[in-house]
């Protein structure tokens, strides 16, 4: 079949175009460009090994809601379960490198990269506006930098990791994502 | 003494009224704002609400009782308000049963009443007061026993309910917001304030909310000092205080309306009413409090004596009320009626402002001396031992009769055009009893008071029954004491409280709350619902004595106002009838809300398109540019069909159906749950989910598989691909991704926590297109796989990785058309473009993309199931043809187990047949009936349509023992109507399924 | 809407969890007689008290764990994690 190969060559599309989009007063939601984010896991019988696996330097964080390490980040979701985000990989290599890393036999490490859209939204109004989606407790210790939380965020479940003061970075699902976008401008109109 | 305004400064003719006072008042004299009542233009001053407004025009009149469409007047100045209930705004913005002494007025308000025609000065329903005697308590329920309920329905239909409901879609938005605090103060009465003043200087974070636009509750009738300052400048430093501390979110015209479990209380913020400008009519929040202070207040109870719903019949506070916070006399002259000290004050007030007091009424036999002696010297003659016996006038308020309660002397009259009475205060302790909190009966206080300790929060001010500012600042210290502890938070409140110079009174209420003698079915306990003393007699008679029965016989409390002024005089003339204690009689449940709540509230943001998440697929602006007709299904917006220029729907999907069959098409796969199952026990642990062999499974191949439930009953379906010996894929049904994912990872956790797998979800990293027909092999390949294509080196059901037009792919050959057919997995980054290329390389085939609809019908005409629609909850695989294969495994897995049970092995289950037919009833959802039977169903149909590929009628149906009846023919009926079809074999279309291997 | 506290997130709102019905059920192995295996599929226990149940923090870490939970107060009186025994809960 090899005469067909007529030089077709397919070119990526983002979920969403990168931009900002202003929701509320002072406060922008951006799309963050396409990233290599990687889900990493161990089996369950493995979790109490978790604490002695590290990726480069960063040993990867075992405290619950905790971030470590700058690039590749690594994000905790679960007691067996963390997200790898990295501008400097593919996907791919760095799932290779996590797996790598962790050795082949004790964890899974799947590409995620294009199943997940990151945001962030930024401004005076983050707090107010996130409160509109959801019931956690938006303290200034939830609104750390270094904390990420999973939760409940307009009927999404959605990865909410502080960046700075006024900064925070959401990831969700590539599905709902244009969906969330409306919906932010939505609850920003009615602040 | 020139009391009243003078119609000076205002609309011509005017004024602002007859009954406004010339001084004092928290309204604003200079803003003079126009409305309509009932259609006649009205003034009001800025700060007024309707009812303050329409008593300052002496505008009596506001309603209809609901039964008899007696006149009735405004009884209180808040929530608790039976009579007012007005309809405001107009058309898609009506807002029906509004309180009209919670309505602000604004510039341009249109309000009316409601329950009279053709006007509430002349209604004609108030022919059904003259007949009374035929409407009593019990009426309705008797109505379903004779002679039949359908005698009355048509009348009962016209009569009941007060408001018009809306017809439209409700144009307002509304706003929904979450919040926690470690201390929410429910009352902004001088306990809340207290309260929140203490917390916010010990550092907590405070919610203080308060029903009333304005904060302050009784302070802002209050006339004595605190700390020195008069109680209205008080309470302006202590606003200032409160509003100058981030840490504290102050909420007026906020209602909290229930409170639920763990601290949860749901608080309605009515916007657009100080914020007219705000595109949010009401916002809805979601509290989450760490310690919780109820300082909600007390409601005052009326008299009962006959006629005591003529209007100008008020409650003494709220007569003070009107005074003090309006500027607005209740009357001209205004006696008052009391069983306790706190009306006193409100005839004193009254007094001072030069209104006419020709009496005060004390059912105590000594009144309180230093209050009396106020009243005296204010030129009140207060009449001890005596209450009012009855009311007299016309559709208004003339004059009461007084009667001593030792019987001894003359009935006195008193020419009145008002009364402020008060029966005592009933603590609002509806937010105590939502949190199920204990109450009992205090007997000086004659109303029921909550148990301290009996529900997670705290109580202060009049709640707790304190009686005077001096007990609510104690009390409120009290309570953000216990409940810093409980927020863990510090406070110190042991420091001085707020100095109160205030009259010394005491708590007593006397237990006498309804005048002897009198006609008993004129002497209202209800006024919302016209029930009277003569229906709890009835109700006693036939034997409904407990509290819960008399309440839904008589109906006591079960209007819109929920009892706030009835349920505690119900309560105890039931303990008096019956001679049992207050506290044995108990009282009825008080659940939310508190207030009516507008549902557009509760809904929130979710309406619209904003109802539930809608998820696009990663070639969405493909199926865009090709005019896709989109249908949500499982959360996604998927294409239905791809309608050409004047098709429709049912010649677009024909001609996608026979393209496929023909050439080949283009379906869009992307929303199947995909998972990838990793880890050396990766196949027994999918062994355990599926009817079908995993451990088999050879690398490089795929199965389709079944999955079941512990019940035997299918649930979802897929296939399963074998990428490596511990590497696996399934797919899910698209609807079923997030539950099955869940599903697996439950057994994971809970079952088989020992076992080496890893589940990990990759169902939106992935484009999947479904190419399929009998081109689809030509066509694939122009995309330069480094995949060999042909039939012998990738048959069916096995599945490839490599790369496609330069990118990974998973490529599966497997089909739901029946025909030659390819799933194509590609990141889903390339999509969109994986979409253009195949419609690109298959041009000159004439491929067609084709939507949800074309691809059910494909699989219809091959007799494949399609599990939630063409299965139910009881279906098990036997009833669908998998029942060998099921019970041939020897490895247990979910489900198998219940293969075996009586029921599953009935002859007479439904089963899933094929059925053919010409008639139009051939649709799903027509029910069967088996030669032979006359009554019930045997089955219905799942799917049908007409099949384009074989131009006939094509349907499955679950049908009773129905894998035995292929060739005989069913009744089809549908609502009376009947038709034949016969149950012929699947697949309809190519039944060898040779063209899936070509 | 209870507050639900996750052994590993902490508190969170009663939406981000999904209930799982009773815990502690035993999964029968395959060769029990139809009557047992009918109690294990129908027959939970419908305590007015002290209630053992799963619930699922499905927005947050997906984790499975228990909760001793009050049905009548809905007072959550123990979380723990799958796999750990019965707390004792004073009566």
């Amino acid at each position: 079949m090899a005469e067909a190969a007529t030089a077709v060559a397919l070119a990526a599309t983002p979920a969403l175009a990168t931009g900002e989009t202003p929701v509320a007063e002072g406060t922008v939601l951006r799309v963050l460009p396409p990233r290599a984010l990687v889900r990493l896991q161990l089996p369950r019988r493995a979790i109490a090994a978790a604490g002695t696996l590290r990726i480069g330097d960063t040993p990867l964080p075992t405290t619950p809601g905790r971030c470590a390490g700058d690039d590749p980040a690594l994000l905790w979701l679960a007691p067996d379960g963390w997200l790898l985000i990295s501008d400097h990989h593919d996907g791919a290599a760095l799932a290779g490198e996590a797996r790598r890393a962790c050795g082949e036999r004790t964890v899974a490490a799947v590409d995620v990269s294009d199943a997940l859209v990151g945001f962030e939204l930024a401004g005076a109004r983050v707090r107010e506006l996130l409160s509109r989606g959801t019931g956690l407790e938006l303290s200034d210790e939830t609104l750390a930098p270094g904390r990420c939380a999973r939760t409940r965020l307009a009927q999404l479940a959605v990865i909410v990791r502080p960046r700075a003061a006024e900064r925070v970075e959401l990831i969700v699902d590539r599905g709902p994502a244009a969906w969330l976008r409306d919906w932010f401008v939505d609850a920003g109109g009615l602040l | 003494m020139a009391s009243f305004q003078p119609d000076s400064h205002a609309t011509p003719g005017l004024g602002l009224g007859a009954f406004r006072l010339a001084a004092g008042g928290r309204v604003d004299r200079a803003k003079v704002m126009n409305f309509r009542w009932d259609g006649r233009p009205l003034t009001a001053c800025a700060g007024d609400t309707l009812a303050s407004a329409l008593l300052a025009h002496g505008e009596r009149l506001v309603g209809r009782g609901f039964k008899f469409h007696r006149p009735r007047g405004i009884l209180s100045a808040g929530a608790e308000e039976p009579n007012g209930l007005v309809a405001v705004g107009s058309g898609d913005r009506l807002d029906p049963s509004a309180r009209a002494t919670l309505v602000r007025v604004h510039e341009g308000l249109e309000a009316r009443p409601q329950n009279c025609w053709p006007s509430v000065r002349f209604d004609v329903g108030r022919a059904l007061d003259f007949v009374a005697p035929l409407w009593p308590a019990g009426f309705y329920n008797k109505t379903f026993i004779w002679p039949s309920w359908h005698a009355y329905e048509g009348l009962i239909r016209r009569t009941a309910g007060l408001g018009d409901a809306l017809h439209g879609a409700d144009p307002e938005r509304y706003d929904v917001a979450n919040a926690t605090c470690e201390l929410l103060v429910v009352g902004a009465g001088a306990a809340g304030l207290a309260a929140a003043l203490l917390a916010s200087r010990a550092g907590a974070t405070v919610v203080l909310v308060e029903q009333d636009a304005e904060f302050g509750g009784h302070l802002l009738v209050e006339s004595c000092a605190i700390d020195g300052l008069p109680a209205a400048q008080w309470l302006g430093r202590a606003l200032a205080e409160l509003a100058a501390n981030p840490r504290v979110s102050l909420l007026p015209a906020t209602t909290a309306f229930g409170l639920y479990d763990h601290g949860h209380v749901g608080l309605l913020e009515r916007v657009a009413e100080r914020t007219p400008t705000s595109p949010v009519r009401h916002r809805y929040w979601r509290v989450r409090a760490r310690g919780l202070v109820l300082a909600s207040g007390a409601l005052e109870q009326p008299w009962v004596f006959e006629r005591n719903d003529l209007p100008g019949v008020m409650l003494a506070g709220a007569v003070r009320t009107y005074a003090q916070r309006y500027a607005v006399a209740a009357g001209r002259r205004v006696v008052f009626a009391t069983n306790n000290d706190s009306a006193y004050l409100a005839a004193l007030d009254l007094a001072r402002a030069g209104v006419a007091v020709p009496g005060l009424v004390d059912s105590r036999a000594e009144p309180p001396r230093e209050l009396a002696d106020l009243l005296q010297t204010a030129g009140v003659p207060v009449y001890g031992g005596a209450v009012i016996a009855a009311a007299t006038g016309g559709s208004r308020l003339a004059a009461v009769e007084i009667a001593p309660l030792d019987g001894a002397g003359a009935r006195l009259r008193l020419e009145c055009d008002a009364v402020g009475m008060s029966a005592g205060w009933a603590p609002a302790v509806h937010l105590w009893s939502h949190a199920r909190g204990r109450l009992a009966f205090d007997p000086e206080r004659q109303c029921f008071l909550p148990v301290a300790g009996t529900a997670p929060l705290s109580v202060a001010g009049a709640l707790a029954g304190a009686h005077t500012l001096s007990h609510c600042f104690a009390s409120a210290a009290r309570a953000v004491a216990a409940e810093a502890s409980r927020a863990g938070f510090a406070v110190d409140v042991g420091g001085a409280l707020p100095k109160v110079e205030e009259p010394r009174s005491s708590p007593r209420v006397d237990a006498r709350r309804v005048s002897p003698g009198g006609r008993r079915h004129r002497q209202w306990l209800d006024f919302q619902h016209d029930v009277t003393l003569a229906d709890v007699d009835l109700a006693l008679r036939e034997g409904f004595d407990a509290i819960e029965h008399l309440k839904r016989y008589t109906t006591t409390g079960m209007s819109v106002d929920q009892g706030k002024t009835s349920n505690l005089n119900a309560l105890l003339v039931v303990a008096e009838l019956t001679g049992r204690a207050p506290d044995a009689v108990g009282t009825t449940t008080f659940r939310p809300p508190y207030t009516p709540v507008t549902l557009g509230a509760l809904a929130g943001r979710q309406v619209g398109e904003f109802y539930a998440p809608r998820r696009r697929l990663p070639a969405h602006a493909e199926h865009e540019r090709l005019g896709a007709v989109f249908e949500e299904a499982g959360g996604w917006m998927r294409p239905a069909w791809y309608p050409r220029a004047g098709e429709s729907k049912e010649q677009a999907i024909a001609r996608e159906v026979l393209a496929v069959r023909a050439s080949a098409g283009l379906f869009d796969a992307s929303p199947l749950g995909k998972f990838e199952i990793e880890g050396p026990e990766a196949a027994r642990f999918l062994d355990a989910f599926y009817i079908n062999n995993v451990r088999t499974l050879e690398v490089g191949r795929t199965r389709y598989g079944l999955m079941l439930n512990e019940n035997g009953v299918i649930i979802d379906d897929g296939t399963i691909a074998r990428l490596g010996p511990q590497h696996f894929v399934i797919t899910t049904t698209s609807g079923g991704a997030a539950r099955i994912g869940a599903w697996l990872d439950d057994w994971r956790q809970c079952e088989w926590p020992d076992q080496d797998v890893v589940v990990t979800p990759v169902t939106t990293q992935w484009a999947t297109v479904a190419l399929a027909g009998p081109k689809a092999r030509e066509i694939l390949s122009r995309l330069g796989p480094d995949i060999d294509l042909s039939p012998a080196a990738f048959p069916h059901l096995h599945v490839r990785v490599g790369s496609l037009a330069g990118v990974p792919t998973r490529l599966y050959r497997v089909s739901f058309s029946g025909e030659l057919g390819y799933e194509i997995n590609v990141p889903a980054r390339y999509g969109a473009a994986l979409w253009r290329a195949l419609e690109d390389a298959g041009r000159e085939f004439g491929i067609a993309p084709y939507g949800t609809e074309a691809l059910l019908l494909l699989r219809l005409e091959k007799g494949f199931l399609h599990v939630g629609l063409d299965t139910d909850g009881t279906t098990a695989p036997s009833d669908v043809g998998w029942g060998e294969i099921a019970l041939k495994k020897q490895a247990d897995y979910v489900g198998k187990r219940s293969l075996t049970r009586p029921e599953n092995v009935r002859a007479d289950r439904l089963q899933l047949v094929g059925l053919v037919g010409e008639d139009e009833l051939l649709i799903p959802g027509t029910h069967l009936r088996l030669d032979g039977t006359t009554e019930g169903s045997d089955g219905w149909v799942t799917s049908a349509a007409f099949s384009p590929t074989l131009g006939k009628r094509v349907a499955l149906a679950l049908l009773r023992g129905g894998r035995a009846r292929t060739g005989q023919t069913v009744t089809l009926f549908d609502l009376g109507r009947t038709g034949r079809a016969e149950v012929a074999p699947t697949p309809f279309y190519d039944p060898k399924g040779e063209r899936l291997h070509g | 809407m209870l507050k639900i506290t996750c052994p590993w997130c902490g508190p969170r709102d009663e939406p981000e969890f999904t209930y799982g019905g009773q815990s502690h059920v035993a999964r029968p192995s395959f060769d029990v007689d139809d009557a047992t295996w009918a109690r294990y599929l129908f027959v939970r226990d419908n305590p007015k008290g002290i209630h053992f149940e799963r619930w699922c923090h499905t927005y947050g870490c997906a984790q499975w764990f228990n909760v001793a939970r009050d049905t009548v107060s809905h007072e959550v009186l123990a979380v723990y994690r799958m796999g750990e025994p019965k707390p004792e809960l004073g009566a």
